[in-house]
Parts: structure tokens; C-alpha cells; sequence
């Protein structure tokens, strides 16, 4: 199940932190449209590690400049979904 | 002698003032910049001549804030506007003969959120931007992308002569014929914690924090240091041909330039400016002048006891009697390599407008410098030619000898 919150909050990133027009932002952009580039992606996943606590693998299938941002988004929330459910069984 | 080379456009960005009318107009009031730095609440030194946010962020434009650094933004706002004054459009030029140099003193120094993530060993949650952001030569990197320029591409890293030695090394490449175009300059913010704390500590820095505006004090009787600052200072020189056969405006002529080394100690200038002193004529002989043909020295004057006292005597060696001085740290306090290339753009504006800005805070002038120091208020002269000079910690000097076209 993709976790709404937190693509919410990676929408919010593209707006505030790479500062991307909020008319580009649609979800059939691709990343490359956005110029979210391999040096972009991987601040996106510190971020996540850093202020979420979700590490993630620095390479996530399925994600890349041809990725529309409304698949690419998904990707990210499911994976951070799966690694939060590792935790959290891991800690149970 | 060298063949001179064309100024044909100016940027800057400093405190108080973002591009080179309002900066000019700041330095002309004699108003200082210096003022308490939020950044800095709580350290020994809690002022500095601060460019705000908010004003860098509007010129920049989206999607460069997450990976550049301040110094990195100040250089590509300064550039871009040098690069529209001298009318040349970067979507028309032969970008393979246009060069960068832009002169960066240190950089890295902005990040302890950074260091501690180092230091608690989270390095999954490091910026991926953090080299793209912080190393010197990205400010170079990062103009030559944003205009388009794949001619040579240079930093420059002499300390406080960071941005001064630019320009000299960018003449060096139009004299080769490696280039017909150089955006050159400097940019530094060494107004954040890390700087605050270093050079404080090392006794560089004014600690007059009662009254910031009154720190920064070139050749007055009661500095006490220098004041931390940041911005950028960018020049358009081209081949003088190259600049006469586009029908161009010509603010001035670099007509020659000089570096010397002290060789004396890591941070404190030879004693009697003998490093200087060397630079200086050979910047004016290199121009096929004479000592007596200068008109108007723009001072390094940082503020510091021991730099205002061996500046002075070089100027004394070189000129017998020097020509009227003036220092803009008084204003803008000390950025670095953005100091000395701002100082550039300051010098042509004096010979474009034929006016000596006034130095700030000189209210009563130390009795041991012998100079006539322009204070007060602007004043007005016959300018043919002007020098300005920059001396670094580590013995760097650099000067450069601008001339009317």
C-alpha cells in the first residue's frame, strides 16, 4: 500500500527544496523533465535517512529519468514502506 | 609591457548593495555594513557584513540553492549581470572563446551539521552535495555552465588576493591569445561560524561588538582588526581588439598586473611591505608606466594594525609621496576573495566616473600612516590611471593598474 503521507511530503520536497515550479510539478512529468538528475535522487534518499530515519538502497528498481514523478514517487514510498516494516518487525 | 586588455562589464554583490549601482551608491554614502549577525548569536565575534537571503535567492533563480554554496550563487548572480553590461549574449558567442576565473579563498567551511554527521558516523544522511556545493573551483564550474562558456576555466586560491590573482591570471590568458573573453573575479562567505571562530582566534578579527558599523576602520588610529564579510566582484575583459571590433563600451584598460611572495612568515605581512612593494612596480612597469602616472591607489586596508602599518610603507617605497587612497573595507568589510575582485570593480568605477569613494570610520587617521586617505565624503579627481592593491596571509600580493581608454 503506497504510504500518502510521504509522497506528500517528497511532492513537497521537489516544490521547496529543489525549489521546481509548482505548475511543473505534474504527475506525468518524467524526472528528467524535473531535472532530478542521480546527484538529485540520492539527496532525496539522504534526506529521507537523514530526518525520517529510512535508509533506503542507494539504487531502487524501476527508478529513472524516464520515471513519470507519479510512478517515481510511489517507488520510493514502497520501498520506504517495506524497510519500515522491517524495522518495526525487527524491533517486535 | 604587456598589451592592455578591455573592461567591458561589471558585477557585483556585496552587503548592502546587490549589483553595482546600489553597491556603488553604499560605497559613495561612506555607510558601513557592519552589523550583529543572527548566525553568529552567542560567538565572541557575533557581527559581519551580511548579504540577506532573501535578496540572493530572488536574483539566483529556482533550483540551484540545494547544491551551491553562497559563494557559488554570489559568483553566478555577479557574473550574469558583467555579462549582460557588456551586452554580450551568451546564446549568440563563440563559447569556446570565452574563459572563467573566479578567485575562491577557502570554501567547506559553511556544513558543521555536515561534520557532526561525520562525526556520529551517519553517512547515509550526508548530502550527496556537499562536493558539488563547497569545492573552490565549482564557482568557476558552475558560471561556465550557467553561461555557456567552454573556453579556459580557472580558480584561483591566494587567500585574501584570491579574487585579484584571477584577474591577473585571466589577463595572462588574453595576452596568450587562449581566449578573447574572460568573466573573472572572485567570491567567498567567510561570514559564518567556522570563519567567525578561526579568525577571531588567530586575533585577525575587530572585536568591537558595542558598536559593529564602527569596526572596520582602515588606517584609523583605533582598529582593531578586520570585519568578516562576503560577495563577489565579476569584470568582462576581452582582447582589446576583440572588444573594438564589437563596437563595445570600454569602462577602462587592465594594462598591467604583478605578484609577488612575501617569503617572510605564514599570516603576518613583511614588516615593511617589501612584498607589496615588489608586486607594485612591476604591475606599473608592466603597464609602461611610471610610479608618477598613478593617480588614485585603491587600498587593501584591511583594518589589522600590522597590514594598514606595512601597506602604508609600501606605498611609500613605490611612490615617495602616493596619490589620494582609499579603502572600501571600511564599508563592506573584508570578503575574502570577493573583497579584492570587488575592489577591482570599484577601481574601474573610479577612473568610468572619476571619483575616489571616501573610506569609512576614518575619524582620526594613525599618525604612523602617512598617506592621504580619502574620508569624509566622495571627492572628485582627474583620474588617468589607478592601482589596486590586495596582500594575503601566506605572503600573496597582487597588484593590478587600471587605465582610462
Amino acid at each position: 500500500m503506497t504510504d500518502q503521507p510521504l509522497v506528500a511530503r517528497l511532492e513537497a520536497l521537489l516544490r521547496d527544496h529543489f525549489e521546481i515550479a509548482p505548475e511543473a510539478l505534474r504527475p506525468d512529468a518524467t524526472f528528467r523533465e524535473l531535472e532530478i538528475d542521480s546527484l538529485a535522487m540520492a539527496e532525496i534518499l539522504a534526506i529521507l535517512e537523514d530526518e525520517d530515519g529510512i535508509t533506503l538502497p542507494p539504487t531502487l528498481p524501476g527508478l529513472g529519468g524516464d520515471t513519470t514523478m507519479a510512478d517515481g514517487l510511489r517507488i520510493i514510498a514502497e520501498a520506504a514502506a517495506q524497510t519500515r516494516g522491517e524495522t518495526a518487525g525487527a524491533a517486535r | 609591457m604587456s598589451s592592455s586588455v578591455a573592461v567591458t562589464g561589471l558585477g557585483v554583490v556585496a552587503p548592502g548593495g546587490i549589483g553595482v549601482k546600489e553597491a556603488w551608491e553604499r560605497l559613495l554614502s561612506g555607510v558601513p555594513t557592519a552589523a550583529r549577525d543572527p548566525e553568529l548569536e552567542g560567538m565572541p565575534v557575533d557581527f559581519s557584513c551580511r548579504i540577506e537571503d532573501e535578496a540572493i535567492a530572488a536574483r539566483l533563480g529556482r533550483g540551484l540553492r540545494w547544491r551551491t554554496d553562497r559563494f557559488i550563487q554570489f559568483a553566478l548572480v555577479a557574473a550574469r549581470e558583467a555579462v549582460a553590461d557588456a551586452a554580450l549574449h551568451p546564446e549568440e558567442w563563440d563559447g569556446e572563446r570565452v574563459g572563467v576565473v573566479i578567485g575562491v579563498g577557502g570554501s567547506a567551511m559553511a556544513h558543521p551539521g555536515e561534520y557532526t554527521k561525520l562525526a556520529e558516523g551517519r553517512f547515509g544522511a550526508m548530502t550527496p552535495s556537499l562536493v558539488a556545493r563547497s569545492q573552490p573551483g565549482m564557482a568557476a564550474g558552475e558560471v561556465s555552465i550557467d553561461l555557456g562558456a567552454r573556453g579556459p576555466i580557472l580558480t584561483t586560491s591566494t587567500n585574501c588576493t584570491s579574487g585579484a590573482s584571477g584577474i591577473a591570471m585571466a589577463k595572462l590568458l588574453l595576452d596568450s591569445g587562449a581566449c578573447d573573453v574572460v568573466v573573472v573575479g572572485g567570491a567567498e562567505s567567510a561570514r559564518n561560524a567556522w570563519g567567525s571562530a578561526a579568525f577571531w582566534r588567530m586575533g585577525a578579527l575587530s572585536t568591537r561588538g558595542d558598536d559593529p558599523a564602527a569596526a572596520s576602520r582602515p588606517f584609523d588610529a583605533d582598529r582593531d582588526g578586520f570585519v568578516l564579510s562576503e560577495g563577489a566582484g565579476v569584470l568582462v575583459l576581452e582582447r582589446e581588439e576583440h572588444a573594438r571590433a564589437r563596437h563595445a563600451r570600454v569602462y577602462a584598460l587592465l594594462a598591467g598586473q604583478a605578484l609577488a611572495g612575501d617569503a617572510h612568515h605564514c599570516v603576518a605581512p613583511e614588516p615593511e611591505g617589501a612584498g607589496a612593494a615588489r608586486a607594485l612596480r612591476a604591475a606599473i612597469a608592466d603597464a609602461g608606466l611610471s610610479p608618477a602616472e598613478i593617480d588614485h591607489v585603491n587600498a587593501h586596508g584591511t583594518s589589522t594594525t600590522l597590514n594598514d602599518l606595512a601597506e602604508h610603507l609600501a606605498l611609500r617605497a613605490v611612490f615617495g609621496t602616493p596619490p589620494p587612497v582609499t579603502a572600501n573595507k571600511g564599508v563592506f568589510g573584508h570578503a575574502i576573495a570577493g573583497g579584492s575582485a570587488m575592489e577591482a570593480v570599484f577601481s574601474v568605477l573610479s577612473l568610468h566616473q572619476q571619483v575616489i569613494p571616501p573610506t569609512a570610520n576614518l575619524v582620526r587617521q594613525d599618525p604612523e600612516i602617512d598617506l592621504d586617505v580619502v574620508a569624509g565624503g566622495p571627492r572628485r579627481a582627474v583620474l588617468r590611471s589607478v592601482v589596486s592593491n590586495s596582500v594575503g596571509f601566506g605572503g600573496h600580493n597582487v597588484a593590478l593598474v587600471f587605465t582610462a581608454p
